[in-house]
């Protein structure tokens, strides 16, 4: 099966519908294979109206090269991609980085608002990932 | 050790049913519409720049149906917006962010 992604501002991405209970919707993913786990930012929980009641505190906050945020779970997420033959889709436990927006300043919050959620190696590696800038390729092989 | 998280209750799993194959189908249908969206609108960037500087739109059919300099209040006022596209239009878009 192959999954289809694009490249938006040079950088590869894959569209993924998520679904709960009591939510569902898609949401672009950044494919970062230097992230271990697939996480939605600021702007896919707050689109995706993920309710608070659904999180679970994390054991421990995220810490990125920006610095350390505070991070949730949603559990039992299913994941789902589309590829050419069919769909393929996985429950998961969805990691949730919400950061305070209320301390950062107005430029800074359009910034943090403006981060892609991320695709992670825990679901990057159930797959071939093939990124290829020159022709505009970006793929996920399985 | 964490006494706090010893004592938090834990929750129950709600199962989730598999979609029917009719699901699927919306699903893959509401997934290209998202898709078709988004390469319109980063085929159309620089006009929405022009129109929407520092904005967030929502785009349905490659048409601008909602826009709004504040997130939260485009997810209040738009209750379709988990399945449509939603884009943050700004000059900054390339800035690297890590």
């Amino acid at each position: 099966m192959t999954v289809r992604g694009l490249l938006r501002g040079g950088a590869p991405y894959f569209l993924v519908w998520v679904r709960t209970a009591s939510i569902r919707g898609a949401v672009w993913l950044l494919a970062d294979t230097g992230a271990p786990r697939t996480t939605l930012l600021d702007t896919g929980a707050k689109s995706l109206h993920i309710p608070p009641a659904d999180l679970e505190p994390a054991p421990s906050p995220m810490v990125g090269i920006g610095g350390v945020t505070r991070c949730s779970i949603l559990r039992n997420a299913e994941i789902r991609l589309q590829s050419d033959e069919g769909d393929w889709s996985v429950l998961h436990d969805l990691l949730i980085t919400q950061h305070d927006l209320q301390t950062l300043w107005p430029a800074g919050r359009s910034r943090v608002l403006n981060l892609p959620s991320i695709l992670g190696r825990d679901i990057i590696d159930r797959f071939r990932f093939i990124y290829e800038h020159a022709t505009g390729t970006v793929l996920l092989e399985g | 050790m964490d006494r706090t998280a010893k004592a938090r209750p834990k929750r129950r799993r709600e199962k989730l049913p598999p979609l029917t194959r009719a699901e699927r189908q919306e699903v893959a249908d509401a997934m290209r519409l998202f898709e078709e969206d988004t390469v319109w609108v980063d085929d159309h960037y620089q006009e929405l720049l022009e129109k929407y500087p520092e904005q967030w739109i929502v785009v349905k059919n490659k048409t601008v149906i909602a826009s709004d300099a504040d997130l939260d209040s485009l997810v209040a006022r738009v209750p379709e917006l988990p399945f449509l596209c939603r884009e943050f239009i700004t000059r900054d878009r390339e800035e690297a962010f890590l």
